[in-house]
């Protein structure tokens, strides 16, 4: 599903050479659940980046659902993005002046839909988290943990081949992460492909596959 | 832009300020035209004039009329006075062909129009006919021994060009060989056809259009409804710029909302639309709001008093509004649009914001800054050239200067004066200086032009020193009263006749005699009052002279509006039943002119001052910003020991960067610009570089104010929240 050969990322800081991926190799498979852990600095997020296609690699070969992604425009890369990748962040990366069912709908609005079908679907989405009763809220008028859900509903809205979460539990109480982890583990069920990337050992207790990466380079991989 | 709203508040109130005066200098000025145009339907949009030097005969007349693309053509001639003796009133004749009144689209009130057999006919305007028979119909009597077959209907008096036929008398022109100096040409199909085919037959012909010919009758307003024009598009150019500059700062606050929306599908072209029809909202709701606004202000004007003809300019305003609203929403959303998704996620605190890189809010700033302060430069330009110009029209007079003349136009008899006369005025009280002026018509010899007016003019002329000599020197009295042939040329004569040459010393022939040329006078405007190209000593043609006015200079003392009307009862006193005599100031008209200046110069200040204020508005917005992103930065500075006052001046020193330098290029545009702006204007070249520090002390200004609030208020934080909500 998922395919990463010789793949490097390295950013220009003025005159400065940053290199954040060097030479990373990784296949994953259809209805996997894989952890990346690392410590801060270690590649994770510019890994999760460059799968969602939110970046693109400075060398090296990517390819995702069996299509190579170097070749595609940035408007093919938009669409596959906003259809088949979701996306959770620690920081959960709501808009602030949207509604909690607005923010879930953003997504859909950018895949064409009215607004009446976008509402019911994000409705739905936000009731399969357990957010039925604060669609209408802002996301300042949340908890920690529903902004959170929040984010997983709209990474949920599209139907997702794939989640990519990026430290989902960075900004939560021990009560909410095991939640949110619990969630993840019954999407994952359910036949969503999910990637998580932290630093918690008790999220990274949730993989089928882990991965340690460290200086841009995978050091371990258990199954 | 959420964390800034008063920015788009304070911007959307340019705009709306802007879109205002635009729409009421545009309304004017489409009032204006509107009324030109009406004008211009009355008589026919059709209607040329066509001009030569040497004039038309009546064969000219006929091959023009012969051309396809001609429907028909008349003639009009020149005109004479005449005085009827023992009359209060006199006759002024224009000879015309005879499909004149069709061609000129003159209705008759009574009587029948010329036929190409008349002879010793007339045909009367309005108001010769009412004070010659008043309520009765004069067609088939007698006027000055012809027989009166028609009667003009009256003529409006707006029509400026046509009205005149109300005072005068139509006679049918005879068969001599140049007798039309001017054709009137109604033309059958396109313009630009007919002006070829004129042209083709007559290459040396000059083609004047109706419209062009009413509308030098709204030449001032014109101009100063253009400059308000310029001046409001400066405006808006301003607030499209603040638009912009509001945008730009809106991407780089909501850049990591931009990841966000990448992150759930946008595409490039989403973003940008989002960041247009953002922009195209802020211009739209401020231009609707700001007509709105214009047509409340133009009703307000109307009600306060003078209340200039307004017309309806949305069909160029919304477009306007439009087109800068796009323009001012394409480089930011272009910038929001090309911002790497993954990137823009990571500018999710102020702090990360500040290091964006994203460019351009402040070369906006400047560029809004540099606008209004080039704007007040172009205004301090313009009324000190036209300061400098007034100042050239004549020379050393005040309002002891007068001009004693005949009424001109009337058709009440005027009063023949004589050179006798001047014994009488030199008797009045507080008459210090009187110099008599003769003035007749007269061809000069060896050019190709129509007769030129050449004045006359005795001792005590020297003494005045009326007009503003701005080459060689004026008539000594000595030439005046020895009657040499010595000639002072109007400029724009001068030119005409010597071209590029020097007219010092130069010779012109006057009633085949030689006269030599010793100095060159401006007459941009004082041939208005003088109405001379070529002033000669009055002894040189002594008995030749008609239409006598006398230069009056009077003493200290003397109170000049006693003294006026001293004369006017004098020349009523001497010419009983005629018109009064009009005595005029050429001070009175520079007054005039400088009353004019100063409203059209007030009214531009306002404009300039609006522009300014947007400008304070556009650092302010962008100065806030910058405070805001480097609040953290501000924090750790105040932890560090920095006072207030430290943090106030650091915001100050950022608006100064934004606007000294903007001042001097404003400046330098301005420079540029005023050369262009005062040759439409008219006035003589100058560059008045000692006011630019008004330019200076105006940006410093701004800097000082729209720098030190917002850094008084982001000095007002405590360090500990200024470094919290920078790592927001």
């Amino acid at each position: 599903m998922i395919e990463l050969q010789g793949i490097y990322k390295t950013y220009i800081k003025g005159q400065l050479k940053v290199p954040a991926l060097r030479g990373v190799d990784l296949n994953v498979t259809k209805q996997e659940f894989l952890i990346i852990q690392g410590p801060s600095g270690s590649g994770k997020s510019t890994l999760l980046n460059l799968i969602g296609l939110l970046d693109e690699p400075t060398r090296g070969e990517l390819h995702l659902f069996g299509e190579s992604v170097q070749e595609l425009s940035d408007r093919e890369r938009s669409r596959l993005r906003g259809r088949s990748i979701g996306f959770v962040f620690q920081s959960y990366n709501l808009i602030a002046h949207l509604k909690a069912w607005e923010n879930v709908a953003v997504p859909l609005y950018y895949a064409g839909l009215n607004r009446k079908d976008r509402y019911q679907r994000a409705v739905a989405a936000l009731t399969r988290v357990g957010l039925s009763k604060r669609i209408r809220h802002l996301p300042a008028e949340l908890s920690g943990g529903e902004e959170q859900r929040v984010a997983i509903a709209r990474a949920l809205v599209i139907n997702p081949k794939l989640v990519l979460a990026d430290e989902p539990t960075g900004n939560l109480d021990s009560k909410s992460s095991r939640s949110m982890m619990e969630e993840f583990a019954r999407l994952n069920r359910e036949g969503v492909t999910l990637i998580v990337a932290t630093h918690d050992p008790f999220v990274a207790s949730f993989a089928k596959r882990l991965l340690v990466l460290q200086d841009g380079v995978i050091v371990a991989a258990n199954q | 832009m959420k964390r800034a709203p008063a920015g788009r508040w304070l911007v959307l109130t340019a705009v709306v300020l802007a879109t205002a005066v635009l729409w009421l200098a545009l309304g004017i000025r489409e009032g204006l035209e509107a009324e030109i145009r009406s004008l211009v339907n009355r008589i026919g949009a059709n209607l040329f004039y066509v001009h030569a030097n040497e004039g038309f005969g009546n064969g000219d007349l006929t091959r023009l009329a012969n051309l396809a693309e001609i429907a028909a053509v008349a003639g009009e001639g020149g005109y004479s006075t005449a005085y009827i003796p023992g009359q209060t009133y006199n006759l002024t004749y224009l000879k015309v062909s005879p499909d004149y009144l069709k061609v000129f689209q003159l209705p008759l009130a009574s009587g029948r129009s010329f036929t190409p057999d008349d002879e010793d006919v007339v045909i009367l305007g309005w108001k010769v006919k009412e004070v010659v028979f008043g309520n009765i119909n004069p067609v088939g009597r007698l006027l000055d021994g012809k027989e009166i077959i028609g009667v003009l209907a009256p003529i409006p008096d707006d029509d400026e060009i046509r009205r005149r036929l109300n005072d005068w008398v139509l006679v049918p022109a005879g068969s001599d060989e140049k007798l039309y100096w001017t054709l009137l040409v109604r033309i059958g199909g396109a313009a630009k056809h007919a002006r070829q085919a004129i042209m083709h037959a007559f290459p040396r012909v000059t083609i004047t259009p109706i419209s062009k010919r009413y509308s030098m009758y709204f030449a001032t307003e014109r101009t100063l409804n253009s400059l308000l024009v310029m001046s409001s598009l400066g405006m808006f150019i301003i607030a499209g710029a603040m638009v912009a500059g509001l945008l730009l700062l809106s991407v780089i606050d909501r850049s990591w909302e931009i990841g966000v929306r990448r992150t759930v599908g946008a595409t490039a072209p989403d973003i940008m639309r989002l960041f247009v029809a953002e922009g195209l909202f802020l211009v739209g709701a401020g231009g609707i709001i700001g007509s709105g606004l214009g047509q409340a202000m133009f009703f307000l004007f109307s009600r306060l008093g003078s209340s200039p003809r307004l017309g309806e300019p949305h069909a160029v305003v919304f477009p306007l509004v439009f087109i800068v609203g796009l323009i001012a929403s394409v480089y930011p959303s272009w910038q929001a649009a090309r911002m790497n998704p993954a990137y823009a996620l990571s500018l999710r605190t102020l702090e990360a914001r500040s290091r964006s890189g994203i460019g351009g809010g402040r070369f906006i700033a400047m560029f809004v800054v540099a606008i209004a302060s080039g704007g007040l430069f172009l205004l301090i330009s313009l009324v000190a050239g036209s300061q400098q110009f007034l100042g050239s029209l004549w020379g050393p007079i005040d309002e002891r200067t007068l001009l004693v003349q005949s009424p001109r136009q009337s058709i009440l008899a005027p009063p023949e004066l004589s050179v006798n006369d001047l014994r009488l005025l030199r008797t009045l009280p507080g008459v210090e200086v009187v110099a008599v002026c003769g003035s007749r018509s007269i061809r000069i010899n060896g050019i190709n032009s129509p007769a030129i007016t050449v004045k006359g003019v005795a001792n005590g002329w020297a003494n005045l020193k009326l007009l503003n000599v701005e080459q060689g020197r004026d008539l000594s009295e000595q030439e005046i009263g020895k009657g040499k042939p010595v000639a002072l040329l109007a400029a724009s004569f001068a030119q005409n006749m010597f071209g590029g040459q020097n007219p010092i010393g130069q010779t012109l022939s006057i009633k085949d005699a030689p006269y030599k040329v010793v100095g060159v006078f401006n007459d941009r405007m004082s041939m208005w009052v003088l109405g001379a190209q070529v002033i000669i000593p009055y002894k040189c043609l002594e008995g030749l002279w008609f239409s006598h006015s006398f230069f009056v200079h009077t003493a200290p003392e003397a109170q000049p509006d006693k003294l006026r009307t001293a004369i006017v009862d004098l020349f009523q006193d001497i010419y009983p039943n005629t018109a009064k005599v009009e005595v005029i100031t050429p001070a009175a008209q520079v007054t005039e002119w400088r009353r004019f200046l100063v409203a059209a110069a007030s009214r531009l200040s306002i404009l300039v001052g609006l522009g300014l204020l947007l400008g304070a508005i556009g650092v302010f917005n962008l100065v806030s910003f910058l405070l805001l992103l480097r609040t953290r930065e501000l924090g750790i500075r105040r932890v560090a020991g920095a006072t207030k006052y430290r943090i106030v001046t650091l915001g100050v020193m950022e608006a100064l960067k934004i606007t000294v330098p903007a001042g001097f290029i404003g400046l330098g545009l301005s420079i540029a610009g005023t050369g262009p702006m005062q040759r439409f204007l008219n006035q003589p070249s100058s560059i008045p570089l000692e006011w630019a520090w008004i330019i200076i002390v105006a940006v410093i200004c701004i800097g000082v104010v729209a720098g030190g609030w917002p850094a008084w208020r982001t000095s007002q934080l405590s360090p500990a929240k200024a470094i919290r909500r920078g790592n927001q």
